[in-house]
């Protein structure tokens, strides 16, 4: 999966908001607002990744959490971008 | 000569002229098919599609010298800025003029549709928002600027209201309010001065009807707060 536009992010009222940039702006004209777990994970989906894919590099970056919690917290977050429809 | 006749229609923007012997910090040029795109990205019928067509182009480029555009009517009070946001048709204009009515000659309109707002490095905690040409269909405005020091985020209700709101929920309302460039780098640029913005600003949540108190209840909440940093500049001095 990979995000269907091109974003920009960077820190507003101390959480992260990405906004749609180019042609993809008449697309998506809103924009998302996230923790910094989240941008760890809108990040990785500016190129083509699996779940697994983003799992595995979080448990390396994350310290003292389980496989199956950030399995939720992905799944969690992905799946509010797909309700969105910013995923491909 | 094409520009100066289609603006006239519209309100007289000679006070916006500068003279041609100054080099232009930008110089922009709008083709049919920037007029075509304007037409086709209005929500309804309306003219002006060749100054909208200008004043994308500017906004465009703004983000990327400090600057950006604040959807908002902006007045001077005393020296101080007062922006008031809200969705258009919410009467922001309704309630700036009752601003007017209550204090006079002390409040000045400087922008009421399109103010931009512009940092400068030597004073980064002072956002200034301008008069331009682009002032809503009252025109209301003047070539002036002022310093922003209080952002308003209008509803209509009943009951007169005026209390301070986060910086989260400003941000929320805010990012509708600010014109987004295309441009990578000037939208990055944009979220950035958005969060100066807010960090620089005091920020209200106005609930009002069309009543004079309207106006009454958030010049008393917004000065007083105005009175309480005097006293602390002052004590700061000594």
């Amino acid at each position: 999966m990979k995000l269907k536009y091109t974003f920009v992010t960077n820190e507003v009222a101390d959480k992260i908001v990405a906004v749609a940039v180019g042609e993809d702006l008449e697309k998506f004209g809103g924009f998302i607002k996230m923790n910094g777990t989240g941008a760890y994970i809108f990040n990785m989906l500016k190129n083509d990744v699996t779940e697994d894919e983003i799992v595995a590099a979080m448990l390396k970056d994350y310290e003292d959490v389980t496989e199956q919690e950030v399995r939720e917290t992905v799944k969690e977050f992905t799946d509010k971008l797909k309700e969105a429809d910013v995923l491909i | 000569m094409e520009i100066k006749h289609e603006w006239n229609q519209n309100g007289d923007t000679s006070d916006y002229g500068v003279s041609f012997s100054d080099a232009p910090e930008l110089s922009v040029f709008i083709s049919k098919n920037d007029v075509k795109i304007e037409k086709k990205l209005a929500k309804f019928e309306r003219g002006g599609f060749f100054s909208s067509a200008i004043h994308r182009k500017i906004a465009e480029w703004l983000p990327l010298h400090n600057a950006f555009v604040l959807h908002s009517a902006v007045f001077d009070v005393d020296g101080t800025g007062i922006a008031l946001a809200a969705h258009s048709g919410t009467g922001k204009t309704t309630h700036m003029l009752l601003w007017q009515k209550l204090i006079g000659d002390r409040l000045k309109i400087v922008n009421g549709d399109k103010p931009i707002v512009r940092f400068f490095d030597d004073e980064p905690e002072t956002p200034y928002a301008y008069g331009t040409p682009w002032n809503g269909k009252e025109h209301l405005g003047c070539n002036m600027r002022t310093p922003l020091k209080h952002i308003c985020f209008i509803e209509r209700a009943e009951n007169n209201s005026c209390v301070e709101m986060s910086k989260a929920e400003a941000a929320d309302l805010l990012f509708n309010q600010v014109y987004m460039p295309k441009d990578p780098n000037a939208a990055l640029n944009t979220l950035k001065l958005i969060d100066r913005l807010i960090s620089c600003c005091k920020l209200w949540r106005i609930k009002c009807n069309m009543d004079i108190n309207a106006a009454q209840t958030a010049y008393n909440k917004i000065f007083e707060v105005e009175k309480e940093n005097e006293t602390e500049i002052h004590l700061c001095n000594k």
